[in-house]
């Protein structure tokens, strides 16, 4: 079946047509439609049609809600545990964890580096303690072996008057321990001192 | 909006948004997953949300979940008449249902599945739900409302055709 076709305006046209079913249209509306509908067949169609499609539209069921999920939305949502106490809970973790930081330094206070020269003395003692013999047997390996800083080559190349020399009096060897060494005077040349 | 304020909401348009959901997707157990992640998002920013703008945030986000699930599936809906024969319905439109005629219904919801997401959504939102341009807007991301009242009407026409072309006079 062939349609005549549309007179110029059908779309402006058919806008008003929409928006007639929803409010009431001006006299200069209503007069261009009705003009418009008296002479295109297929909107007077569209026309008679489109009440029936909205009612049509209008009256379909509004599924309810499937039984339990109000429940389910209600259990996620309103009834569900609140995240303040979590937050609470955070909040107050974080600050013990800052309050545990801000303490350490006061509980635990840095320890005064030791003197170069009592260093070399607790290396020196605990290398004489360890072979369990005094100074006059110390071997110079066992000795370059204990001590750690910048003596220790030192006394590694020193022969065992140097090493004396260099410990220093007073040394008390009885105990096969050695009392801390007075420090050097500053200055003083030690490798010259140490070369035998 | 409080407590009180979304537990109102949820009372008053869980319907809406469960029933609109299905008509998108036609997949009860799709529109349920929707309906609750749609409340759950509404629940996370109720501290924002005014209790009057309550039915507009939560339909928005419905309606952006159901054209995530349908982009997702790639298809056009599926089993529309099954779908919804099953459920219950609105005691209220219960006569008017059976006045308009159980085929012709049945018709009009195939019809309205065919119809393109958006086209879909427009019909849905005004001319089922009844919704305020207002609201339909914010859903759909449409910014003027002359652009929105012609696409609706673009949309109610392709429907019209539809059955026409089906052979069902509305």
């Amino acid at each position: 079946m062939t349609r005549a076709p549309r007179p110029a305006g059908c779309d402006a046209v058919r806008r008003l047509l929409h928006e007639s079913l929803e409010r009431e249209l001006s006299p200069g509306e209503r007069a261009r439609l009705d003009a418009h509908l008296a002479a295109c067949s297929r909107c007077r169609e569209l026309a008679a049609d489109l009440p029936a499609l909205l009612a049509a539209l209008g009256s379909l069921p509004r599924p309810a809600m499937p039984p339990g999920l109000h429940a389910a939305i209600r259990a996620r949502t309103l009834a569900a545990p609140r995240a303040r106490f979590g937050r609470l809970a955070l909040l107050a973790a974080a600050a013990l964890v800052a309050m545990a930081l801000g303490l350490w330094p006061a509980l635990h206070p840095p320890r005064p580096a030791p003197s170069r020269a009592a260093a070399a003395a607790r290396q020196v003692r605990l290398a004489l303690a360890i072979t369990g013999r005094g100074l006059a047997v110390a071997g110079e390996r066992g000795l370059a072996l204990s001590v750690g800083d910048a003596v220790g080559p030192a006394l590694a190349r020193g022969s065992r008057a140097a090493l004396a020399a260099v410990l220093e009096p007073p040394l008390t060897l009885a105990t096969g321990l050695v009392r801390p060494a007075s420090p050097r005077p500053a200055g003083r040349p030690r490798e010259k001192e140490m070369t035998p | 909006m409080d407590d009180a304020g979304y537990e109102r909401a949820l009372a008053a348009h869980g319907d809406l948004v469960f029933g609109y959901s299905l008509r998108m997707l036609r997949d009860p157990e799709d529109a349920r997953d929707v309906a609750q992640e749609a409340w759950m998002r509404l629940w996370q920013h109720r501290h924002r949300v005014e209790e009057a703008a309550a039915r507009a945030y939560v339909m928005t986000c419905a309606h952006r979940l159901c054209l995530d699930r349908l982009r997702a599936r790639r298809t056009r809906p599926r089993a529309p008449e099954e779908a919804l024969a099953s459920l219950p319905g609105n005691p209220a439109s219960g006569p008017e249902r059976r006045a308009a005629g159980r085929e012709a219904a049945r018709a009009l919801e195939a019809a309205l599945a065919r119809l393109s997401p958006r086209d879909r959504a427009l019909v849905l939102l005004r001319d089922v739900h009844g919704l305020p341009y207002r609201e339909i807007a914010a859903a759909l991301g449409i910014d003027r409302e002359g652009t929105l009242k012609a696409a609706l009407f673009r949309a109610r026409e392709r429907l019209r055709s539809r059955l026409a072309a089906a052979g069902v006079t509305p």
